[in-house]
């Protein structure tokens, strides 16, 4: 009785804290609108539409306010499902919706391109949002799933995904077999190859058959073993993806692919502890040549005793990794990586070995090349967050260094010449790059463009005039004043850290087709490099995280509306971009 | 060849820490300024049609109440208001309406409950921009905001209904805290 009572007290005594109290609680107990109702479309195989509101405890619907509105204006009348009865004081028994609801539409109903599902719902604590909308899109898809708070964003995230998949995990996970084939023939590793095979295949070598099993055994361990780094390092970067934007952060990690450049010039060793490294020795020692199960571990202690040159190149492919965040890709890249390190391997078991290239000093040129391979994933890790300027000069010294490097010391063989070549070439490239930097007009393409004056070749004198915006009511005013106008609207998203941002600015927007293809429209800009409340809230308004992303609005009868589909998301090309717009200019031609 | 290179890498590294320090310094890109560029800024009519700009009530305590009639929760609220602007009528305090709504709706319901004693404002959808300038994230209403005779926010109240007692207990506390640099007015007291 005494606890039960000295409880009640507390509570009072809580609820008799100060309205500023409300600061602390900043928003924790009230859920954003998508997460206290969030609408789950289902489209089933004969084009019926499933709407499933799913209402978080202690929120309601209101029936009254649900409405369906088809992109043609015509509206949709469902069957509802009984409402239970809510006593509100000013308008008397009202129908609300707890928990979830279930409304189906037949395709019957369905015609044109979108459906626009308008409810408005409040908190029991008293509370009202204000009225929302999911977007739904029809154009036939009738056998897709698309679980999603507002059925337009989650299109524009699948189609980013898609974008990303089509584009870049090919050509990722192809250079990254590439490097594991390079890293295969650095002069730790490739010498240690045929001893390798030796410990792999037994003493059977020469039967071909189970000596290649055996050897694609112990690639695919090691592969594997990798896939599980690769997915992990995904997995974390994907959790700190805000902080891995951040300029003290990219700054840090660009460093470290500096001093991991450095080991590759073997200015100093770096490798797994030598106490590791031997109990791990041991343990290879005791699997049996010629076993499925002893390929097997030797392949996952391989991938664990990384010596001094493979420790380096992995842990900037970690690294790389980790920034896109992506664990699918990491998983995918660092297969290959392992694939491409084995490769030699199963040929060699297989008694290819003839083909194999004698181990030599070219083995050290290897080496090298991963450390400038590493300054220059720095450099392009910095150019996020320093103007182009500093990049293109940064380029050019480290190209200065590599012409400086190849210089022959002897003139005296078709080696040396083709180094003497190389030199030469690198040298002008970097002198050009500089030169251009220096005189103001940055650039990879035409360096000293900015020398010339000449009007064909100023690839950064007609900038696109933008117009700042930075909260949701701004970019309503200025859609409202576009309609008037009857002018299409083109929506860009900003940002310094933001890398196809900065290569938007430079190669599409600058160019002449792209500029004149958007003449008639608006342009608005809203740069969210602070990423402050009102950045954010325009960014979750329209469905997105983050930069980058290009939306477009066209008018028409019922006001400006954005064009879902044609939202771009990353960098395009400034040919495939001019497309793009003349593509919408010719749906705003047409009656 | 390899101390050439290192010396290389060193000073590349040296340039990007020195670069990148100085990109610390450009801050973001300047928004382009309007013309009156204080986010709290508005100039709304009345429901007899006059004109209301933020600062008109600067040198009182002011509470802004965001509201609409499709929100329940927002109309019961506003005969408490009203009797606070009452109680409180021969203190430096203003309580302000803002409706994001129409207004024939708004005067139909201010008809019902029988007048209004405060500025009631109308704003209609620019409202759910202003609400989220003055720091409400999801246009939830009802929505308060309290100011200090400067003008500045001082408190919100988002979680749900205002009660009377929280609400003058919330404007006394604004009254009778001391601005800084200014003396103890001597009301409040």
């Amino acid at each position: 009785m005494k606890t039960a009572l000295s409880s009640l007290l507390l509570i009072l005594a809580g609820f008799a804290t100060p309205v500023n109290a409300n600061l602390a609680a900043s928003g924790e107990d009230l859920l954003p609108p998508e997460q206290a109702f969030s609408v789950v479309e289902t489209r089933q195989d004969n084009g019926d539409l499933n709407l499933f509101y799913n209402i978080a405890p202690d929120y309601y619907l209101y029936q009254k306010r649900l409405r369906f509105v088809l992109d043609d204006g015509r509206e949709i009348t469902p069957e509802l499902p009984s409402a239970e009865t809510y006593p509100d004081p000013f308008e008397g028994p009202t129908p609300i919706y707890r928990h979830s609801l279930d409304i189906d539409i037949e395709a019957a109903e369905l015609s044109g391109s979108t459906l626009t599902a308008h409810f408005q719902g409040c908190a029991d604590i008293g509370v009202c949002y204000p009225p929302q909308k999911s977007t739904i899109e029809l154009g036939g898809q009738p056998a897709s799933q698309a679980a999603a708070p507002t059925g337009a964003a989650e299109s524009e995230q699948d189609r980013y995904a898609r974008w990303i998949g089509e584009r870049q995990i090919g050509w990722v996970v192809a250079s990254f077999f590439g490097l594991g084939l390079l890293l295969a023939l650095t002069p730790c590793v490739f010498p240690m190859i045929p001893i390798l095979t030796t410990m792999v295949v037994g003493q059977k070598r020469g039967n071909g058959a189970s000596a290649f099993v055996l050897s694609t055994v112990y690639v695919l361990a090691m592969a594997l073993a990798y896939t599980v780094a690769g997915v992990l390092v995904g997995l974390g970067g994907a959790n700190i993806q805000a902080a891995l934007q951040h300029p003290l952060v990219i700054g840090t990690i660009a460093a470290l692919f500096v001093v991991l450049a450095l080991a590759m010039f073997g200015a100093f060793n770096l490798q797994m502890p030598a106490a590791i490294q031997s109990r791990l020795n041991a343990l290879s020692q005791r699997q049996r040549g010629g076993s499925l199960w002893g390929a097997a571990v030797l392949g996952v202690l391989s991938a664990l005793i990384v010596g001094p040159c493979v420790t380096a190149p992995l842990i900037g492919a970690l690294i790389y990794i980790s920034q896109t965040g992506d664990p699918v890709l990491g998983g995918l890249a660092l297969f290959a990586l392992g694939l491409g390190m084995g490769a030699p391997l199963i040929a060699i078991g297989t008694g290819a070995g003839a083909w194999m290239p004698q181990a030599g000093p070219w083995m050290n040129a290897i080496k090298h090349g991963f450390g400038v391979l590493m300054l220059a994933t720095a450099i392009w890790m910095l150019d996020r967050v320093v103007p182009i300027q500093t990049t293109v000069l940064l380029s050019s010294a480290l190209l200065l260094g590599i012409g400086v490097a190849l210089w022959p010391s002897r003139l005296d063989s078709a080696t040396a010449r083709a180094r003497l070549a190389g030199a030469l070439l690198a040298l002008l490239y970097a002198a050009a790059l500089a030169i251009g930097a220096l005189s103001g007009q940055p650039g990879f393409s035409q360096p000293l463009a900015g020398l010339g004056g000449s009007p064909a070749n100023q690839p950064e004198q007609r900038e696109l005039a933008f117009k700042p915006i930075k909260t949701v009511d701004d970019l309503e005013v200025e859609l409202q004043a576009a309609a008037e106008r009857n002018q299409p609207v083109m929506l860009d998203f900003y940002a310094d850290w933001c890398v196809s941002c900065k290569e938007m600015e430079h190669f599409t927007f600058s160019d002449p087709a792209v500029q004149s293809a958007l003449g008639d429209w608006q342009l608005l800009q809203a740069d969210v490099t602070a990423n402050d409340a009102r950045d954010q809230a325009l960014l979750r308004s329209l469905g997105l995280f983050g930069p980058p992303a290009i939306l477009f609005y066209l008018p028409g009868e019922t006001g400006m509306a954005e064009r879902g589909e044609a939202r771009t998301v990353g960098y395009v090309p400034a040919s495939d971009f001019a497309l793009h717009i003349d593509q919408l200019n010719a749906i705003l031609a047409s009656p | 060849m390899r101390t050439t290179l290192s010396y290389i890498a060193v000073a590349l590294v040296a340039a990007a820490l020195g670069f990148f320090w100085h990109s610390q310094q450009r801050g973001p890109k300047p928004v382009e300024p309007r013309e009156d560029t204080s986010p709290l800024a508005f100039e709304l009519p009345d429901l007899q049609g006059q004109i209301h700009r933020h600062d008109d009530w600067r040198g009182q305590v002011v509470m802004i109440n965001f509201w609409a009639t499709w929100c329940p929760p927002c109309k019961k609220e506003i005969p408490d208001f009203i009797r606070l602007q009452d109680d409180l009528a021969d203190r430096d305090i203003q309580v302000v309406g803002i409706a994001i709504d129409e207004a024939r709706k708004v005067t139909e319901f201010v008809d019902e409950i029988g007048g209004i004693n405060y500025p009631q404002l109308i704003a209609s959808g620019s409202g759910y921009g202003l609400t989220e300038r003055y720091g409400n994230e999801w246009g939830t209403l009802p929505y308060t905001v309290f100011l200090n005779r400067k003008g500045e926010i001082v408190a919100r109240h988002y979680q749900g209904i205002l009660t009377y007692e929280e609400a003058r207990d919330q404007l006394l506390s604004i009254l009778e805290a001391p601005e800084k640099g200014e003396q103890t007015s001597d009301k409040g007291s």
